[in-house]
């Protein structure tokens, strides 16, 4: 019989299970290895995970992908998730795990490294660091006395339509929260009707709100700090056109949203988990944050990256950034103004 | 006028399919369906608050620029690639060979890098255009292929006798050219149309917002699966709108097989507009996008920090993917091309329509729908290199049976009748005549598959083994972090890689075998 | 002794049968030409004798074998009844002699009785040739090798040599008949063309609207058609009003001899051209009108005396010209049929 799809199939049988001999060779014999799945990027964690396995001895294979995804990911899995830990870029998404009841609470010893306002409040991930929001604006078309140093302004007239942001983006929810916590429900309710009938431009995402100010084509837009400082590491900073404002000091815009990290139910390995969970927030690791990522440590000593303001001015006890009661009320308030 | 031409009797058959090829059939369709069954079982947690969900203003908006973004992009695919797909097989082109490459090469581009691209070109894209613009380019290949396979397999007989009953040229396209080729068109026009339903890498880049940004949104924001099932059935149904019009469209359509070739006229400046849109699809869905990361190339500091060992080991897993998915997918499209190829009746068009759904839905939803069947029935499996290219098949199965019916349609059925005669069983005489006899169409569904699967991110994030990178999540990685420069050798390899089932894609359109 | 046994078989498509009740039995040996015109059922015969359709009712068997009963259905490939379709239906991908090997069981026999065949059908030097370089008439007689070349039981030739030119297909056909009867094959055979037909076929089948209408050697259809319509479809005719008593034939050319007796009373009476003489001493007299010159015969119009119209075939070389004086007469029992 001569059939010329029998070498394909064969072909491709071939590739398959030299691909499976790949997957299992790289990452150890799945069963005994610490599996963390990290809703941020390779590029950041994998150098610490590094040096935690060298540290630890423990070897752990990383998952990686968006925080959203993965948390969905990790809703879908449920009772049947081979994760360990999961590594989040947003307090929303472990919020959204820890209602699912798919973390086990932390021991004290892990989460009282973390001051409060950082880290979740019943103890079910903790806090690793974090961002704050700022202005990206672009100098070449506003001066610096022209660069807000409030959200408020971005409902006067004058900017209509020339101002970015990412409303379907957890720091960009979070900061309505904020909003909404620290001047009340329709002070809250005004200031995105006035965002609304400005005419904002919507973007998806955070990078893209930089990338557009960066090439010139928006004004300014409202974002976390640390991806200017990505995108100045990847093009020097001399060659950025966008500059950050930060918001005054109690403006609801002056907040910071945090990264974090939660243990999950369904771990087996417990000891390990709360090692890696508790190397995460030690100084070595904040350091690295600090030096590689540009992010605020959590950790109290450890100091900010240079030409941020203090992380105490940032700090706003009243907030759960991971209520997801309060984090709805907030999507549904900007669904009635039609931003979301 | 019309034109009536006998249905080539000898490829269709009488009666209801064996049973067998029909249970087949309805098993294959039935994996196509497992994204459904998880939609509709996520749905169904939304219970009555479903309705209002769905009713906001907001959903209705998303609805409508959905809707406008795939019927404008189809539109346009109908249009640019009937125009190119005749430019390259009824005139006398210069280079031809190397225009059917350009005009494939579209495939190779992923809409997220063509969208940064033009991004990086024209900072200030943004809206309904500019993601036409990117979408048109990267489906109208899917229409000028087949439409210029079409043409050349018909002969120009036809066209000359209604020339010379007196009929203008553009007369005689629409009344004796185009029925023969529209079956082929609209089936290109249907992947397109579907394929911008499911986009989610262009529109997000360029900020249009459609129903699969609500669904990301839904994820990424409330992490709510529930809303984001409810957004996906939307577009479920908004594809099967699109399936049911374009079988209807289909249907009307005799065709007629011919053997003498199809004449062809030397290039005059009356045909310049067409030689236009041959000329805009490469340019502006491959050229300038490309310019445009070029540029960010130059400009990254992270370009230093090539891994060539990275980039080689993820080209490979990304070679390996596609061609272990391209045969399982193009294996599993044999009963259903078969069964549409050869037999009609209500079972068959449900199984090819069924087949077709999940083409409109966003790889994340059928990611998320193949964890949740994996874990549900072979949860062994689930993260292991298997259930990934099962994944890529589910996705990708309708790409395969839409290339894989035309091929075996074109198949006589008498060939199968001399070998049963002959003394050969069914099954034999279908892997003896038909299989060979179809086989570049099987290469062109395997192409197919082959590039998508290179292409396809959200579903390889979720479902790859951990460990395995391919050079989609690679540059997502890097992308990610705003390193764009790192992030070009992987854009470059995975264009690269892609480029050369497109090629492989275009030798298939050329070439045609003598079919008694 | 029968060894195609069809009985009463039956195939509809939806409703209206397109095979009803057909009988039909072909001794071992014979070639049996299936004739009838397009739509009659002929081909959907011979598919169903292939077993590519089932059968709704009635019975086929081969020799010993029950091939189809509405309840059993042999499959194609078991039934060792080979198959020669009307259009080119040779495997494209594939040689000539791949072609011819096809339905042989893989082995190191195969090529050799591929290349037996292949010369039995006058192709020895085209084995390695694929489809696409033979000419119309090649292709078939490649066609005709692979169906031969298993040793089926029965053959079945589907309109062989309609999509040849003329000259070709009259070559064709008497090779073909000649190999069948050299290898003692039972064929049957479907056309539409009566020349074929009769001048092929030990026996002829006559269908018309799915049945079959007459079965018999070439010369008792031709002579004897059992009706009107089949006597005018198998030949030309000349059809003559009549009166009928006993054998006694009174028609408006003289009185004649009937065929049958088939009751008394008003009649049609049919007779072929070539029955009618135009230089007897006795008969009706006439004068030509026109003369259809066919090389060996000719087609002669006559207008009798009395007013009738009439067309005699009269054999090369002497033929009458327009306006001629001739008188017609009849040398044979006539065909009478109830009006």
């Amino acid at each position: 019989m001569h059939l010329p799809l029998l070498p394909a199939a064969s072909a491709a049988l071939a590739a398959t299970l030299l691909l499976s001999a790949c997957a299992s060779g790289t990452g150890g014999a799945g069963g005994d290895a610490l599996s963390l799945y990290s809703g941020r990027s390779e590029n950041l964690v994998q150098p610490l995970i590094e040096r935690f396995e060298k540290e630890s001895g423990i070897q752990v294979e990383v998952r990686y992908g968006n925080t959203a995804e993965m948390a969905a990911l990790l809703l879908e899995e449920g009772e049947n998730s081979p994760a360990d830990v999961f590594l989040s870029q947003d307090a929303g998404a472990l919020g959204a795990l820890s209602d699912a009841g798919l973390f086990e609470k932390l021991p004290v010893d892990v989460t009282e490294a973390i001051p409060a306002g950082f880290t979740s409040t019943d103890q079910s991930w903790v806090g690793i660091t974090g961002r704050a929001r700022v202005i990206a604006y672009d100098p070449h078309r506003l001066g610096e006395s022209q660069v807000p140093d409030s959200v408020d302004a971005f409902t006067e007239p004058e900017w209509a339509g020339r101002f970015g942001i990412a409303p379907g983006n957890a720091s960009f929810q979070a900061f309505v929260t904020a909003y909404r916590v620290l001047r009340g429900e329709e002070a809250a309710d005004r200031w995105l009707a006035g965002i609304a009938a400005n005419d904002p431009q919507i973007f998806d995402n955070n990078v893209a709100i930089l990338s557009a100010v960066n090439d010139g084509a928006l004004e300014a837009g409202l974002l976390n700090h640390y991806y200017w400082y990505r995108l100045a590491e990847e093009t020097g900073v001399d060659n950025m056109r966008a500059q950050l404002q930060f918001p005054q000091p109690g403006d609801p815009g002056s907040i910071v949203n945090v990264t974090g990290a939660g243990k999950l139910a369904t771990s087996d390995q417990d000891d390990n988990a709360l090692a890696l969970i508790a190397y995460l927030t030690s100084e070595g690791a904040q350091q690295y944050f600090v030096d590689e990522v540009h992010e605020y440590p959590l950790v109290e000593t450890v100091a900010a990256p240079d030409g941020l303001p203090p992380l105490e001015s940032l700090v706003n006890p009243q907030l759960d950034l991971a209520d997801l009661a309060s984090l709805s009320e907030t999507q549904e308030l900007l669904a009635k103004h039609g931003l979301l | 006028m019309t034109v009536q031409m006998k249905r080539s009797g000898a490829a269709s058959r009488v009666g209801r399919p064996p049973l067998g090829l029909a249970a087949t059939g309805l098993a294959v369709a039935a994996l196509a369906v497992i994204p459904l069954a998880y939609l509709i079982v996520r749905s169904a947690e939304a219970g009555s608050s479903a309705a209002a969900a769905l009713l906001r203003p907001r959903v209705i908006e998303l609805l409508m620029n959905s809707v406008m973004l795939a019927a404008a992009v189809g539109a346009a695919c109908l249009v640019l690639g009937t125009a190119s797909g005749w430019v390259l097989a009824r005139t006398r082109l210069p280079l031809r060979a190397a225009w059917l490459v350009l005009a494939t090469l579209p495939l190779a581009v992923p809409s997220y890098l063509a969208a940064y691209g033009w991004l990086v070109a024209v900072p200030t894209l943004s809206g309904f255009w500019p993601s036409w613009l990117v979408l048109t380019m990267a489906c109208t290949p899917y229409v000028t292929l087949p439409v210029a396979t079409a043409l050349r397999s018909s002969s120009g007989q036809l066209e000359a006798v209604a020339r010379s009953l007196g009929r203008a040229p553009l007369h005689v396209f629409a009344t004796v050219t185009w029925p023969r080729i529209a079956p082929s068109a609209l089936a290109g026009v249907l992947i397109a149309v579907l394929y911008s339903l499911s986009d989610f890498g262009a529109v997000a880049m360029l900020r249009f917002q459609t129903l699969t940004w609500g669904i990301h949104s839904a994820y990424s924001s409330s992490f709510d699966r529930t809303l984001a099932a409810l957004l996906s059935v939307v577009l479920v149904l908004l594809a099967v709108v699109v399936v049911v019009v374009e079988r209807r469209l289909r249907r009307q359509v005799p065709t007629a097989p011919s053997r003498s070739p199809a004449p062809t006229v030397p290039l005059r400046w009356s045909l310049t507009p067409l030689l236009a849109a041959l000329v805009a699809v490469p340019v502006l869905g491959v050229a300038i996008p490309m310019a445009g990361l070029g540029t960010r190339l130059f400009q990254a500091e992270t370009l230093r920090q090539v891994d060539v060992e990275g980039l080689l080991v993820a080209t490979g897993s990304t070679l390996a993917l596609g061609a272990a998915a391209a045969v399982l997918t193009v294996l599993l499209s044999l009963p259903v091309a078969t069964l549409a190829a050869r037999y009609s009746g209500r079972l068959v068009g449900l199984v090819e329509s069924l087949s077709f759904v999940g083409l409109a839905l966003p790889g994340i939803v059928v990611g998320l729908s193949l964890v949740f069947f994996t874990l549900a029935v072979a949860p062994a499996l689930y993260q292991g290199v298997a259930a990934l290219v099962f994944a890529y098949a589910v996705l990708f199965l309708p790409r395969a049976v839409g290339s894989v019916r035309a091929g075996l349609a074109l198949v006589p059925g008498r060939l199968l009748d001399v070998s049963r005669s002959l003394g050969v069983g069914s099954i034999r005489s279908w892997i003896r005549v038909t299989v060979p006899l179809a086989l570049p169409s099987l290469g062109v569904g395997a192409c197919l598959v082959a590039i998508s699967t290179a292409k396809e991110l959200p579903a390889t994030l979720l479902l790859r083994p951990t460990g395995i990178s391919t050079l989609a999540t690679e540059l997502w990685a890097r992308t990610e972090v705003a390193e764009f420069g790192a992030a070009a050798p992987y854009a470059a390899m995975l264009v690269l890689v892609a480029a050369v089932p497109a090629l492989l894609l275009s030798r298939g359109a050329t070439s045609r075998r003598e079919l008694p | 002794m029968t060894w195609v046994d069809v009985s009463g078989a039956t195939v509809r498509f939806s409703r209206a049968p397109v095979l009803d009740e057909v009988n039909l039995q072909v001794s071992r040996g014979e070639v049996v030409a299936v004739l009838g015109p397009s739509g009659c059922g002929k081909t959907t015969l011979l598919r169903a004798i292939a077993g590519h359709l089932p059968l709704d009712a009635g019975r086929v068997s081969v020799g010993d074998r029950v091939l189809s009963t509405p309840a059993r259905h042999i499959r194609p490939e078991k039934r060792g009844v080979g198959w020669v379709p009307q259009e080119a239906s040779l495997f494209p991908h594939l040689t000539v002699r791949e072609n011819i090997a096809y339905g042989l069981r893989a082995g190191a026999g195969s090529s050799a009785r591929a290349g037996e065949v292949a010369h039995l059908v006058g192709l020895g030097e085209l084995l390695d040739r694929g489809p696409h370089q033979l000419s119309g008439g090649q292709g078939q007689r490649v066609a005709l090798a692979r169906a031969l070349a298993p040793r089926p039981d029965l053959l079945l030739l589907d309109e062989p040599f309609a999509a040849l030119d003329r000259k070709l297909r009259a070559a064709l056909r008497v090779d073909v008949v000649e190999l069948l009867r050299n290898q003692h094959t039972t064929a049957l055979l479907v056309t539409h063309d009566q020349e074929e037909a009769l001048s092929l076929a030990d026996r002829v089948a006559v269908m018309r609207d799915g049945k079959v209408l007459q079965v018999g050697t070439p010369r008792e259809v031709y002579e004897n058609p059992v009706d009107r319509w089949t006597a005018d479809f198998i030949g030309e005719t000349v059809e003559l009003p009549g009166k009928l008593s006993g054998t006694r034939l009174e028609t408006p050319i003289g009185v004649l001899r009937a065929l049958h007796a088939v009751g008394d009373g008003d009649v049609r009476v049919i007779l072929r051209p070539e029955w009618l003489r135009l230089s007897g001493d006795t008969g009706v007299a006439g004068r030509v009108q026109s003369v259809q010159y066919a090389g060996h015969d000719a087609l002669v119009q006559v207008r009798t005396e009395n007013g009738l119209d009439l067309t005699a075939r009269t054999a090369a070389p002497f033929f009458p010209s327009p306006g001629d004086s001739v008188t017609v007469s009849v040398h044979r029992s006539v065909l009478a049929y109830r009006s």
